[in-house]
């Protein structure tokens, strides 16, 4: 089987940088989350924290250790729960504080914006109910009664001095003084103070607190504000530095048109003199590049508005239109500076380029659209290749049409044995609870197999997908693969989900077949665009469709996969376009579900290829002529 | 393969009886394709011959067809022959075999059928006819896939063919 985590560092090609671009190793992005998402296989892996704001991944890891030490005891309180007696009351004080600590903490981290602050917001709640519960059945117990009888007499003896704490507390907020320090200092109390409530009923602990809670939440909302303002700046800074460049981008763009046009050269990374075909790559690379940047940038603003609607769409529709001047405008450059025995190769060079660069795009067709008028100037400056270009058209049409016909029948009859992913991930069965911790299984009921929110604690919501969705048959729609030598393919985010592919299939024969039909070897290449596109996704393995079996499930935050968003994982998102949350959901709570597929069969442009494993299609009997 | 040009030819006369009698010399051959499946042989009513030099170095190609490709619907059964050659006009591809692809299509509803990767049909040329600008040829025999899944058997047939156009 496949390994999905080895993401492919694959070799650079010089006539394919943009593609090349996207096969570094996919999921390190620049941020550095240290923990990953969970998944069917390994369910008690946190969240990926996304890092906008500073100090969210110790806070995050932090809490998570606590968490994990205090699901433990609850765990094994739990166990005993019928035989209180048998409680540690230091224990019960200990995770009592902690968590009433922890859940501070865990706000603290969704006003960072992190997916993981609310997640554990639930979990620990969760403990804290139990821990609460055993407080108070231990207190009943006779060692409790006694424990009780002395925590009064404390907490009474304790009173006035408590009672002056509260009034410089008091002062403190009337002052202004640091809420930093304040905060601090009520929360060391606050823990004491919990140490010994969670053996009372919730109702008599404002006889002990008296305006403890009050003051606090005076204290958090004036904190917060700070906060707020602090994550506010923070977060604006990352949008403008991404936004920064994208127009560094879009310079640099119309620089190397420009100096392509005056000197036939263009200087690319680095002090590398580039032709007109390693500028035409330079320019996909920087839109890829700066397409990544606004999809950060565009996340970033999720975050800060708590909407996913897409803010950035007017920036991304002006980088679109700015490369799509440069794109044709080095060609042109290209037609002039070119001279004409060399202009077949140019012209090869640069088709291909398009054909790959169209299959990235949200509009399929929109980079061939934009280039072909200069491509067919560049053209015209060679007559035999002007003219075999036509007669290549023609000589390939038929093929190709009927290449086309038969891979939609075939791919019919394929994608009819399986369940498209948008109806496999929208429909609902039953769940089974088994693996949640003891205190909180259930009879699982029917649920929707995806669940486009957070609704439950992460690794529960994982491990409980992953059980109905692992070895499913699943067909999902334009596959792309990450770059010419990686192993993997991807498809698209949409519907909350994307997945990755491993490129198990093996079509040479079908592309050994396809040339012939395109007269293409070693010398010659596709004339046309249709032709190359055929050529150019065969031998990229992009595949219109794809049917497969799930091998396994991931759960990620929407907002920590496109804010922690490598440029080389671009291929999620078709350039000209920006992922699509769903409206009147929080962003904070939105998930984003990876699939791994195996693939059983694909659907290319122009032909199908099975797995050597998958059965051949059912029917196999002689047919006559009607 | 004369008689098959003599049907044709008939065939072709018959259809324009009716018609002005003046313009009968000078109605182009239809062409007629003849394939033998199983359990009855069919029989297309048209055949033209493209041959086509890109002009680059690469061979040129030869397709038969039995439909107007340019026309909005296409006639059925719809076949298709395309195949590579050195011959750099269609009369010197008598007494030549040219191996094809072969893309078939019974009826509109019908699965589609095509040679399977690696597999050709051999077609023969035999005899051309300046007058009527027409070639003859034998089919091979070849296993077609169908789209569904299906095999269907060629086990040889006929073609007479009308050059439509040859592009240097």
């Amino acid at each position: 089987m496949f390994n999905f985590s080895q993401f492919i560092m694959a070799t650079t090609q010089p006539r394919l940088i943009i593609l090349a671009s996207c096969t570094a190793l996919f999921f390190l992005g620049s941020n550095p989350p240290a923990i990953g998402n969970p998944t069917g296989k390994d369910p008690t892996q946190p969240l990926k924290i996304h890092g906008t704001i500073d100090g969210a991944e110790a806070l995050a890891n932090q809490l998570h250790q606590t968490y994990l030490e205090e699901l433990d005891v609850v765990t094994r309180m739990f166990e005993r729960r019928n035989d209180p007696a048998s409680f540690s009351d230091r224990q019960i004080s200990k995770s009592a504080a902690r968590l009433w600590k922890a859940r501070r903490d865990a706000k603290h981290l969704e006003l960072m914006s992190e997916p993981i602050g609310a997640d554990l917001t639930r979990k620990l709640f969760l403990l804290a109910v139990q821990i609460d519960q055993f407080g108070l059945s231990y207190s009943r117990t006779p060692r409790g009664s006694q424990m009780m009888t002395q925590l009064i007499t404390k907490l009474r003896r304790d009173s006035p001095r408590f009672q002056k704490f509260l009034q410089q507390a008091a002062a403190s907020l009337q002052n202004r003084n640091d809420p930093e320090v304040f905060t601090k200092q009520m929360e060391a109390k606050g823990m004491q103070m919990r140490e010994s409530l969670v053996f009372f009923r919730p109702l008599e602990h404002k006889k002990y607190l008296f305006n403890f809670d009050a003051l606090l939440t005076t204290g958090d909302v004036n904190h917060k504000k700070v906060r707020r303002m602090q994550y506010l700046a923070q977060a604006n800074d990352k949008i403008k530095n991404e936004v920064g460049s994208v127009a560094a981008a879009t310079k640099e763009m119309k620089r190397i048109c420009e100096e392509l046009e005056q000197t036939g050269f263009a200087t690319l990374d680095g002090d590398v003199k580039g032709d007109g075909t390693q500028a035409f790559a330079q320019v996909c690379k920087l839109w890829v590049q700066a397409s990544a940047n606004l999809t950060r940038a565009n996340a970033i603003e999720w975050m800060i508005t708590h909407q996913t609607g897409n803010a950035k769409i007017s920036e991304i529709a002006s980088l679109k239109k700015a490369t799509l001047v440069a794109l044709p405008a080095i060609i042109n450059s290209v037609a002039e500076k070119t001279t004409t025995d060399q202009i077949p190769v140019v012209y090869t060079n640069l088709l291909r380029q398009i054909s790959q660069l169209n299959r990235r795009t949200t509009g399929r067709n929109q980079v061939s659209q934009a280039c072909t008028n200069a491509l067919n100037e560049l053209a015209k400056k060679n007559t035999a290749l002007a003219n075999g270009i036509d007669a290549y058209t023609r000589a390939t049409a038929e093929p190709l049409t009927w290449r086309k016909r038969f891979a939609n029948e075939q791919a019919g009859y394929l994608s009819s044995q399986q369940a498209s992913a948008e109806a496999l991930l929208n429909s609902k069965a039953p769940t089974d609870t088994s693996n949640r911790p003891n205190f909180a299984r259930r009879p699982g009921g029917e649920t929707v197999m995806v669940s486009r929110t957070f609704n439950e604690p992460a690794d529960w919501m994982i491990d409980e997908t992953a059980k109905r969705l692992v070895g499913q048959s699943i067909k999902e729609d334009r596959l792309i693969r990450l770059g010419p030598n990686s192993p993997t393919g991807v498809i698209p985010f949409t519907n909350s989900h994307y997945a990755n592919v491993a490129l198990a299939l093996s079509p040479e024969e079908e592309i050994a077949d396809l040339k012939i039909a395109l007269l293409i070897d070693e010398d010659h290449h596709a004339l046309s665009l249709a032709g190359m596109d055929a050529i150019s996704s065969a031998e990229m393995q992009d595949y219109v469709s794809v049917g497969g079996t799930i091998q396994q499930v991931h759960l990620e935050a929407l907002l920590t996969r496109f804010i922690a968003f490598p440029d080389a994982a671009m291929t999620l998102v078709p350039l000209g376009g920006l992922p699509q949350g769903t409206a009147n959901l929080t962003p904070l709570e939105q998930t984003c579900w990876r699939l791994d597929i195996v693939p059983k069969w694909a659907h290319h442009g122009y032909f199908t290829v099975r797995s050597a494993a998958s059965k051949p299609l059912e029917r196999n009997t002689p047919q006559t002529s009607n | 393969m004369k008689q098959a040009l003599e049907t044709a030819k008939s065939k072709t006369k018959s259809m324009t009886n009716s018609a002005v009698e003046a313009v009968e010399d000078t109605l182009p051959e239809s062409g007629e394709v003849t394939l033998n499946l199983q359990p009855d042989p069919i029989a297309i009513s048209n055949a033209e011959l493209d041959l086509i030099s890109i002009g680059d170095g690469r061979p040129n190609v030869v397709q038969i067809i039995t439909y107007n490709p340019d026309a909005s619907s296409r006639s059925y059964p719809a076949l298709l022959l395309h195949g590579t050659t050195n011959m750099s006009t269609a009369s010197s591809l008598a007494g030549e075999k040219v191996q094809c692809d072969v893309y078939y299509q019974a009826s509109e509803s019908s699965p589609i059928a095509m040679t399977l990767p690696g597999e050709a049909m051999t077609v023969a040329f035999q005899q051309y006819n300046p007058t009527d600008k027409a070639l003859t040829a034998t089919l091979g025999m070849i296993s077609l896939r169908g789209s569904d899944g299906s095999v269907i058997q060629i086990e040889g047939g006929d073609v007479l063919a009308v050059i439509r156009e040859e592009t240097k």
